[in-house]
């Protein structure tokens, strides 16, 4: 044993997706985990923003930070690298793990990503077990094992 | 004038002897008169009771010597006055002897009676004083033979004073007196009388007498030697005789033999030593004969050599002359032929004198005038014209080239060529040289030149050549000064940076000197017209040689079209690539979908679970219903480029209306108020394809009205900057600026919860582009509405 899980069990995952089918998975997986996170679910760039920053409908409530923000890039609105270039600009904002989960697998997407300071990028799979066990990983990765600075 | 002496003879010598004899004698008779006047006997006979010299002979002797000095100083006009009062003295005292008259001048200034034949001066010495007179005032410019008359006189003189001293000398009386009784020469007046007829003839160097013993000849140099003993030996030897005589010491037969001995001794011997004189003369005389004989011989060589030179010259320079192809001929002053060679012989023979080809004596100048206006008259009188003007000196060359047109019908052409003859003026060389093939082969060249540059000139390619470092035009096709706009002259002024833009000319400056001569292909540039309208060309070039100078031949390509042309397709195929990931990624999602949740479905049914059944085929029918909606829409898409119903007359107004019949449904659902405006401008087009663009468009304001209560959206058409633009405005949700680019993109929807795949925009700006057109949204943002704008150009073009 390397150390013990994350002691944290009340981190938000700020998850940005459009499609609600693609939500459902991620929810259900992550539930399926035993991983009682909160996750927040917001559908399109903008509001994902107002979330980060508190501002527009959030203004009024008591959000918190997100210890991981899971990123679709095709997004109405504002697409998900303007997020992604948004939150890695920002100072406050820039510690927050940013994965990429995505149905493109196009280089020049992987490649700006990485420019923009994505932590990981990864291309939705077809095969639903599949799916499902990359979900697990990165949950226990990014929730459990993986260090970060604290805000 | 004195007289002329030749330098053979001895000049200076007898002119002085004259004198001092002159002199000697003047001395003399003065000595005589005073004898006279103090009655000295021995002045005035010398030897005593001897006949005396007279006065008046005394006087002669005085004027004889001043004669001799005056003409010895070339006194000639007072010696000939002298001359002449001697004479007359002479004359005077002749005539009282020949007449027995006393003209009373016998004693003019001596009184006392005088034994001795009385005071008169005798007969023999009157006679030769005359003679001396006459000849002393003669002079040879009188009369042609006056030299010889004076050395006659002269010679007369000095026989009678011989005489008279010979008589003196033997004792032989009558020979001093000329006859009995009368008075006798004085032996010193015959001694001055003999020497003064010899200093006469000295006087004359060129008298024949003179000549004849003064010349350095033969003749004189044997009169030199023999004639002193001719004239001395008998006297001496006579007086040897008389003297030997009286004395008694020989006979008269040893006397006779004496005179003989000493004759052919002394005759003998002067004749031996002239003899041998002029034998060495003569000797000299062969010697230089001989050497002369020789040098003439020499001469005569080195001058035949000489002359066979000249002639092998001559024939070697008549041979080069007669070798050349021209027609050669040389002209004297006035146009005479006085030289030809060969071929112009030949030429004249063949064509006979109607040409005017002249032979040796013939008046070229003539010939040319003959023929002039005449059927031979190529040019006949501007060569005449020309061959003057060399010959006046005007033109050092002439040359006219001139056609010759022959009895078949061939035509020949010949260049007449005039040049000035050296070192005889006005005179001319002509030639005419056979220049027809030259003709032809510059006939050939002026051909191939005319068309190649007609490949220049009528090339459809815009072409020019500029100077390479002047960066001058130095020509220009009929294609460039079509395309530029420039006049030809125009366009020649321009220096070549004139066709680019300002912010090329640096670039040019720098690649034009780096050009090697050869080949410069494509290199692309910006031009400039006249009228300012930049076009993109490439240019391919070539170093050429452009009368003379180096130059740049340049092709231009103009590649302005091609250019967009390559723009737009890569810019289309961008657009494909982007369109065929988003495809691929669109239509991957809800694939996920189903597939997930087919799993979640078996597990759940397996679990019993009915509601999340329910849920699980929920999402998988929706997934499925999204994918057959995108396929449908993206058909439609690829349709408007593939497929093209007919075009046909419509109008704005006929399209638009067409459109709100076809989203009725989704306007009213909305509940908006729509108002088309009442203008209206003609179209052309796909009915189908330009109904869709309203229609989508307002169907779009329909689906984002958000929570307008008033929903309103407006159809029309402006003109604006002499376009004519279409808008649908409505009020409702409007859209960020930043989006104003993205909502035209393929799936690209800005709000997630609307239905709708994010196609119909896509389609619309799809169309318009088809038209030529652009859109754009214009809004003030989120709540304020928005207004889509186009254009649709080539649907607002006439009908063809």
């Amino acid at each position: 044993m390397s150390r013990a899980p994350h002691p944290d069990r009340e981190t938000t995952v700020l998850l940005v997706e459009d499609d609600a089918a693609h939500a459902e998975i991620v929810l259900r997986n992550f539930t399926a985990l035993g991983l009682h996170h909160r996750v927040e679910h917001v559908t399109d760039g903008e509001t994902a923003l107002d979330y980060l920053h508190r501002t527009g409908s959030y203004a009024a409530q008591a959000v918190a930070r997100p210890g991981l923000v899971l990123l679709d890039l095709r997004l109405p609105r504002l697409g998900g690298l303007e997020v992604l270039a948004a939150i890695k600009g920002d100072d406050r904002l820039g510690a927050i793990p940013v994965v990429a989960l995505t149905t493109s697998s196009a280089h020049a997407d992987v490649e700006q990503a990485y420019q923009l300071g994505v932590n990981s990028y990864v291309v939705k799979p077809f095969e639903p077990d599949v799916f499902e066990n990359l979900l697990t990983t990165l949950g226990w990765y990014w929730l459990r094992w993986n260090e970060q600075p604290r805000a | 004038m004195p007289p002329q002496l030749t330098p053979s003879l001895n000049a200076p010598a007898n002119i002085r002897f004259a004198g001092g004899v002159g002199a000697g004698l003047m001395v003399l008779g003065l000595l005589v008169l005073i004898g006279w006047i103090f009655d000295l006997g021995a002045l005035k006979s010398v030897v005593p009771d001897r006949p005396t010299m007279k006065v008046n002979t005394a006087l002669g002797v005085v004027l004889l010597g001043a004669i001799l000095l005056l003409r010895a100083r070339g006194a000639r006009g007072a010696g000939r006055w002298c001359a002449a009062a001697l004479t007359v003295l002479a004359l005077a005292h002749l005539w009282e002897h020949l007449t027995g008259v006393d003209l009373g001048i016998d004693q003019l200034f001596v009184t006392e009676a005088l034994a001795d034949g009385g005071g008169r001066m005798a007969l023999i010495t009157s006679l030769a004083l005359a003679a001396l007179g006459v000849g002393l005032a003669l002079d040879r410019t009188m009369f042609p033979r006056a030299a010889t008359l004076s050395d006659g006189c002269a010679v007369f003189a000095a026989l009678l004073a011989l005489g008279g001293f010979a008589g003196h000398l033997y004792g032989f009386y009558p020979l001093r007196s000329l006859g009995p009784g009368v008075a006798t020469i004085a032996l010193h007046t015959s001694v001055a009388l003999l020497i003064a007829a010899a200093a006469a003839l000295a006087l004359d160097t060129t008298s024949p007498l003179a000549r004849a013993v003064l010349a350095d000849r033969a003749g004189g140099r044997f009169a030199r030697i023999v004639l002193p003993v001719a004239l001395l030996l008998p006297l001496a030897a006579g007086g040897v005789r008389v003297v030997a005589h009286e004395l008694g010491w020989f006979g008269m037969e040893l006397g006779v033999l004496w005179m003989v001995l000493a004759s052919i001794v002394g005759f003998g011997g002067a004749t031996l030593i002239a003899a041998a004189q002029l034998n060495a003369a003569d000797d000299r005389l062969l010697a230089t004969n001989a050497a002369l004989e020789r040098t003439v011989a020499e001469r005569t060589a080195q001058l035949q050599a000489a002359v066979g030179h000249l002639e092998t010259h001559a024939a070697f320079t008549r041979g080069v002359l007669d070798s050349l192809s021209a027609g050669v001929a040389v002209l004297d002053a006035e146009g005479t032929v006085v030289e030809v060679n060969a071929q112009w012989r030949e030429v004249a023979r063949a064509a006979g004198a109607a040409t005017g080809a002249e032979l040796v004596g013939g008046n070229y100048l003539a010939a040319c005038e003959r023929a002039i206006g005449g059927p031979g008259d190529q040019g006949a009188a501007a060569a005449l014209a020309g061959i003057r003007a060399v010959m006046r000196g005007e033109r050092t060359l002439y040359t006219l080239d001139y056609p010759c047109d022959e009895p078949d019908g061939s035509r020949y052409w010949y260049l007449l060529r005039v040049t000035t003859l050296a070192h005889r003026p006005g005179w001319v060389v002509v030639s005419h040289q056979d220049v027809t093939d030259l003709h032809h082969a510059e006939q050939a060249l002026r051909d191939r030149e005319t068309s190649y540059r007609s490949m220049f000139e009528t090339n459809p390619h815009p072409m020019f050549v500029y100077d390479p470092v002047a960066l001058t035009m130095l020509a220009v096709n009929a294609a460039a000064v079509h395309r530029y706009g420039w006049t030809r002259d125009e366009f020649l002024a321009l220096r070549l940076t004139d066709l680019h833009p300002p912010e090329e000319i640096d670039r040019v400056e720098a690649k034009v000197p780096s050009l090697a001569p050869g080949f410069a292909t494509g290199i692309a540039w910006t031009h400039r017209t006249r009228d300012g309208e930049r076009i993109e060309v490439e240019v391919s070039s070539h170093g050429v040689t452009f009368e003379g100078r180096p130059g740049r031949l340049v092709l231009v390509h103009e590649v302005t079209e091609r250019n967009r042309i390559e723009r737009e397709l890569r810019s289309k195929n961008t657009e494909l690539e982007r369109f065929t990931y988003t495809v691929s990624h669109d239509l991957k999602s809800p694939l996920v979908t189903v597939r997930t949740f087919a799993g979640y479905l078996a597990e759940d049914l397996a679990s019993g679970n009915a509601a999340k059944v329910a849920s699980d085929l929920g999402y998988i029918a929706h997934a499925a219903d999204r994918m057959g909606q995108m396929l449908d829409e993206l058909l439609e898409l690829s349709r408007v480029g593939r497929t093209r119903n007919t075009p046909v007359h419509t109008s704005f107004r006929e399209i638009a209306e067409e459109a709100l019949r076809l989203t009725a449904g989704a306007v009213s659902r909305a509940g908006a108020r729509v108002e088309v405006d009442a203008s209206d401008v003609p179209l052309y087009g796909d009915r189908t394809r330009l109904t869709e663009i309203w229609q989508n468009l307002v169907d779009n304001a329909a689906k984002f009205m958000g929570t307008q209560a008033l929903p309103h959206i407006r159809v029309g058409v402006r003109e604006c900057g002499g376009e004519t633009e279409f808008f649908v405005r409505d009020n409702g949700i409007g859209v960020d600026r930043r989006h104003a680019e993205r909502i035209f993109g393929l799936f690209d929807k800005l709000d997630t919860r609307s239905d709708g795949t994010g196609v119909g925009l896509a389609l619309v700006r799809r169309i318009v582009e088809l038209y030529g057109g652009r859109i754009g949204v214009e809004s003030d943002g989120p709540g304020h509405g928005s207004c889509f704008v186009f254009t649709l150009p080539d649907a607002r073009r006439p009908a063809p």
